[in-house]
């Protein structure tokens, strides 16, 4: 009998823990908005000493020429100076700010002369000459990590000691400002003495901040450069400032933990918010709360969407890629990445309109609206009038791109297609894009920091392909009209129209979309100058007087 | 005895080559290599296959398997990672520490409610408050715990603001990554204390000290306690290796710079030196751990010792109490 | 079962112990279910489990929402009359997803358990009796898997195998294969040296026929128990798996896949990771509740 009363009172005991656990956790985040932060802007008139920098990727290998990461791209800038540094997108070589360079002399479409000052020594001492500008430029070509380097250029020798001259293969739109901004110059002999190990944890660097310590998946730490070979501010490049005796930063991948270590006073600033986190942060008028500066993470990204050309349904099959096109909201699916109605666009070509060539009168044509009615006909036209096939959408597996892929799916539900979602991690993903059996559908991200050109290079030139192109296309027409376009002689306005209308007849491929995510910094961090792929590098942030980090 | 532990250590270097045999051929066979991941999205078809050149890993499985584990007994060196370009070796040494701390600070916690927690519900046995105390640590038991890290970081750092939510600068840092890592645990731990109480309690030599009018108290804890705890000792041993693995989701969420998160990442990068120096690591840390439970297992149970010198390979693993929390 | 197997084990094994009163047999299946009729808590659990299937198989049929219709309006709408439990990011309504992916949750505990059970009570089995040589391969073998902690053996399978609701099946069940191929080994063992099993022997039946009649039905009545905490086990590992990028993915209603893809969002629309994290709380804590039951139920000692 009382065996019997125990156990009804186990099962309310039972019943209530778990509610109240429940609760709990319900009011432990319900009401927590932004607001009381209280550190940054403390300590007033005290020079800033630190700078908590949280991200969500990982820098990778810090050596001069190391692979390609999220992190590296915050970082390897204010590491390693370059000939020239741009700010902003798709400038001309005369718009660049010279670092080491101190003049630069264009010669004709695809040489120029550079001039080095005679003075740049890296923070161990060795001094940088033209010789070993040259050994640096041929060094990231043997390190494989840049390839692009390798088709942009002809050659580079030094005319003198402190004089360098590069020329390209073609002269094709931005690559001799990629070529001037982007390879680090390293001391020859540093490089070749020092050990694997040393080049990656104690790299002889150029730049206004130097490499303390680096753990991977983790955090990095830079310690300015008290050294650094550049005394005259006033020719410092915006790379060179040197605002923080240390820069940390952080490795954060969870998106949620990154808003919370702001929230939290572990971070001055957090880049990658979601834009479904930012209403702590952002007022709907667009103003930051007070307590925090909010910045746009306006970038060149974008996503594409591209059918398999040679090896699938589509092949060979215009109206049923057209069909696909207006049988989807692209809009729908941009929103279900999770985000909100105005961080972002649908695109109308296969470039993000912040290119610097990009055509305003695109915006105005229909690219791929949404029309059912339209689809529908097309479906009919195609042979396909009721679906009644699937295929193999395969993307980069994230929650966001999930949820965006799901809107996918449902919409291609409605002209009968069954689509069979393949997410793959980022090796798989890029070991199966350039693999004609493996998917029908393909959504990639692709980016442009200058013109609209450099992306549809990346995609659609047949040179750098197995299989004709990123989508496998084998399309003379289209290879000609990308070649007007994107070469600095031929190409005009109307070259770039010709190759936008052929391709969107076509339905290859389309862009599909951009979303930006945010920056988020503590109030007393007031200005950011992220390049043209949205990255920000550290010590180019401005500061507010009095600036203290949340870490002192 | 000491024949008995050299045989056993003998034992581990089969069985570490096994394993690394074992993760070397798995990762093999998982599909995508560091080139792409060196290169980023942007690569070109091209650049891809230079890398993968450049990297060695167009030879032949077998190739690379016999340089891997020549490197690897001759050198002992697991080579550098592809995408760092450290040495693996330097790299773990560094990250060590860190999952030790984790997985070992989560075992004690473990232990320390997880024993006392046993002993009270087996002398409440069937008692309200047994039943009770049985539940809740059932409930910890069962929550994933990630969910569950995520959780105590709303209500801890977010919401009360009391402690950091990510990173490993400090012991207060690692507060909320050992309580999300040993829940799971204590229940396990007071689970097996209960149940290895109550046939203690019944047991002759505990009847016998109560009928010589020794009291209650010091019948438990003198008496019955010191028996009941030598199958712990596995128990625990078994749940390090537990601990290790729940240390790789724990490590993820507090972006804590440990083996545990190197490891999750290296393979999402198809970093293979990096992945094979991890779980070896791994593995022979848990080896060196069942190791030491197996020999103070035979140090405190002379009938065990006894067995273990007629057929040590018998070797029995009663891991009894709940299994739940992998 | 083979009742008077059992009898005679237990018979052997502890001797002189009386039987409990007004049950049956010890060790029965009949008496193992009357032990969990007993025990509130683990009644409990096997009603959740049972209504959980129940309403998985029936929540098509009286739901007003669908799993997997997507209405953008209700986007992460909170708890209301409406939506009992909210609404995910894409605005599906989350009870309707939890329901449905019960048969999913719980299919990948009941099938990757059942891949380890039999896998390793084959391996164990075949181990423990034979002895020798076949014992040393499938030892040293097994004792490489189980020096990978079960977790970390179960992500390095996942890898090669990719995501999926199928692989993440295979993945977990190979990883369970050594665990129960250790206890089946040790239990035949025992049972190996009992006189039922010599006297078996001596009036020649055949080898197959000891191990298929007398042996295996013996050692496996205690692994029922690891059985069950083993369910409890995998529907954790699933979601660890989802959670890092292996395993089921979203969009499948899968509740490990749920939790991974409403971890975004804890901060400001925590319904959408409380409700799923729940489920696998209740089903998981029903699954160990139950394995507490039958080894109490099987262990005589632990008896009041």
């Amino acid at each position: 009998m009382s065996m019997k009363h125990s156990s009804r009172w186990l099962k309310i005991a039972g019943l209530a823990l778990t509610a109240s656990i429940a609760m709990s956790l319900l009011t432990g985040c319900g009401g927590s908005d932004a607001g009381d932060s209280g550190a940054a802007g403390g300590a007033a008139g005290s020079a800033a000493k630190n700078l908590t920098f949280v991200m969500s990727g990982d820098v990778g290998d810090l050596s001069p020429f190391g692979g390609d990461s999220g992190g590296r791209h915050h970082t390897y800038r204010m590491m390693y100076d370059c000939l020239c540094a741009s700010k902003g997108l798709g400038q001309s070589v005369a718009d660049l700010q010279g670092q080491m360079a101190k003049t630069v002399t264009v010669v004709d479409d695809t040489t120029v002369d550079v001039e080095l000052y005679d003075y740049i020594h890296d923070n161990q001492g060795n001094a940088i000459k033209a010789s070993d500008v040259v050994f640096s430029y041929e060094a990231a070509i043997a390190s494989g990590t840049m390839e692009k380097l390798n088709g942009y250029l002809d050659s580079i020798e030094a005319t003198g000691d402190t004089t360098v001259r590069i020329k390209l293969t073609a002269p094709s739109k931005g690559a001799m400002e990629w070529c001037l901004c982007t390879v680090p110059v390293i001391s020859q002999s540093w490089f070749e003495a020092a050990s694997d190990a040393d080049k990656t944890s104690k790299p002889a660097t150029t730049g206004a901040y130097e490499l303390v310590e680096t753990v991977a998946s983790s955090h990095t730490t830079l310690k300015k450069n008290a050294d650094y070979w550049q005394t005259d501010e006033s020719l410092r490049t915006f790379y060179g400032a040197q605002p923080f005796e240390t820069i940390t930063l952080n490795v954060v991948t969870e998106s949620a933990m990154r808003v919370i270590a702001l929230q939290n006073l572990e971070a001055d600033i957090s880049q990658n918010v979601p834009a479904n986190e930012i209403s702590s942060f952002l007022n709907e008028d667009g103003t930051s709360v007070e307590g925090w500066n909010v910045f746009a993470d306006e970038n060149g990204r974008f996503n594409v969407f591209m059918f398999n050309n040679d090896n699938s349904v589509f092949a060979d099959n215009k109206a049923l890629r057209q069909a696909v096109l207006y049988g989807i909201d692209f809009e729908a699916v941009r929103q279900g990445y999770g985000n909100t109605p105005t961080n972002g666009s649908v695109c109308h070509d296969f470039s993000p309109d912040v290119a610097s060539d990009f055509n305003p009168e695109w915006k105005n044509e229909d690219y791929y609206d949404y029309n059912i009615d339209k689809a529908k006909e097309l479906m009919a036209e195609a042979g396909y009038p009721d679906g009644g096939f699937t295929i193999r959408l395969m993307y980069q597996n994230s929650t966001t791109a999930t949820a965006g892929m799901t809107v996918v799916q449902d919409y291609l539900s409605k002209l009968g297609i069954t689509v069979e979602l393949n997410p793959a991690d980022q090796a798989l993903f890029n070991s199966y894009k350039y693999d004609d059996t493996k998917w029908d559908i393909i959504v990639d991200s692709k980016a442009t920091s200058d013109y609209v050109t450099s992306v549809w290079q990346n995609v659609f030139d047949t040179n750098a392909f197995e299989n004709g192109s990123a989508c496998f296309t084998h399309d003379d027409k289209l290879q000609e009209l990308l070649e007007t376009a994107s070469n600095t002689t031929t190409s005009s306005p109307e070259a770039l129209d010709a190759f936008h209308d052929y391709l969107k007849d076509q339905a290859y491929a389309i862009g599909m979309f951009w979303n930006y995510t945010y920056y988020v910094a503590q109030d007393g961090v007031t200005e950011m100058y992220p390049d043209g792929f949205g990255n920000l590098t550290a010590n180019t942030v401005g500061l507010a007087d009095g600036f203290a980090s949340v870490a002192e | 005895m000491s024949k008995y532990v050299l045989k056993r250590v003998l034992l581990m270097i089969p069985i570490l080559i096994g394993v690394a045999i074992m993760i070397f051929t798995l990762m093999f066979f998982v599909p995508g290599d560091p080139a792409e991941i060196i290169l980023g999205n942007a690569a070109t078809e091209a650049q891809v296959i230079a890398v993968r050149e450049q990297l060695g890993l167009n030879q032949p499985y077998i190739v690379r398997l016999g340089s891997f584990l020549k490197e690897l007994f001759f050198h002992g060196s697991f080579g550098n990672s592809y995408i760092y370009g450290t040495d693996v070796g330097t790299e773990l040494m560094s990250r060590f520490p860190k999952t030790l701390a984790l997985a070992a600070f989560s075992i004690l916690l473990s232990t320390v409610i997880g024993i006392p927690l046993g002993i009270r519900a087996a002398t409440h046995a069937n008692r309200a408050e047994d039943r009770v105390s049985m539940f809740i640590s059932m409930v910890g038991v069962s929550m994933p715990n990630f969910w569950l890290a995520l959780m105590l970081v709303l209500l801890f750092s977010l919401k009360l603001g009391w402690l950091p939510s990510s990173g490993a600068k400090g012991w207060q840092y690692y507060i909320l990554p050992v309580l999300a890592n040993a829940l799971g645990g204590i229940a396990g731990i007071a689970r097996l204390t209960r149940s290895s109480m109550l046939e203690v309690i019944r047991a002759d030599y505990v009847t016998t000290a109560r009928a010589k009018g020794v009291p209650e108290h010091s019948v438990i804890y003198k008496h019955a306690l010191p028996n009941a705890l030598i199958p712990i000792i596995t128990i625990c041993g078994g749940r390090f290796g537990g601990q290790l693995g729940g240390t790789m989701v724990i490590e993820t969420v507090f972006s804590i710079p440990g083996i545990g998160a190197y490891l999750i990442n290296s393979i999402n990068n198809r970093d293979y030196n990096a992945v094979q120096g991890s779980v070896l690591y791994i593995a022979f840390t848990f080896g060196v751990v069942m190791l030491l439970v197996d020999l103070i297992y035979a140090y405190v149970d002379p009938r065990i010792k006894a067995q273990y010198e007629g057929q040590s390979k018998k070797r029995v693993k009663k891991v009894k109490g709940v299994g739940a929390g992998a | 079962m083979p009742d008077t197997a059992v009898k005679m084990s237990k018979g052997a094994k502890r001797g002189g112990q009386r039987p409990p009163k007004k049950l049956a047999r010890t060790g029965s299946a009949l008496y193992v279910w009357q032990r969990i009729c007993q025990n509130p808590l683990a009644l409990a659990g096997v009603i959740a489990i049972c209504v959980m299937i129940i309403l998985s198989i029936l929540s098509p049929f009286f739901l007003k929402y669908d799993y997997s219709t997507i209405d953008m309006t209700s986007a992460c709408a909170t708890p209301s009359a409406e939506h009992l439990f909210g609404c995910d990011e894409l605005g599906r309504d989350i009870l309707a997803r939890i329901l449905y992916g019960a048969r999913y949750t719980l299919s990948v505990g009941f099938l990757s358990v059942a891949i380890s059970a039999t896998l390793g009570i084959a391996l164990g089995a075949a181990a423990g009796y034979f002895g020798g040589i076949v014992d040393q391969i499938v030892m040293r073998f097994l004792d490489i898997m189980a020096a990978f902690p079960q977790l970390l053996l179960a992500i390095a399978i996942s890898a090669v195998l990719g995501t999926g609701f199928d692989k993440c099946i295979y993945a977990l069940g190979i990883s369970g294969i050594p665990h129960f191929a250790r206890m089946m080994r040790a239990n035949i063992l025992t049972i190996r040296g009992q006189e039922f099993v010599e006297a078996a022997t001596s009036i020649n039946c055949s080898k197959l026929r000891i191990i298929l009649r007398h042996v295996i039905p013996n050692a496996i009545a205690p692994l029922i128990v690891e059985v069950s905490m083993s369910i409890a086990g995998a529907g954790l590992a699933a979601s660890s798996l989802s959670f890092i990028g292996l395993g089921v993915q979203p969009p499948a209603p899968e509740w490990g896949a749920m939790l991974a893809s409403a971890r975004n969002y804890i901060r400001l629309y925590p319904h959408m990771i409380m409700f799923p994290g729940l489920f696998i709380m209740i089903s998981v804590l029903s699954f160990n509740l139950i394995g507490d039951a039958i080894r109490d139920a099987l262990d005589p000692k632990l008896k009041d």
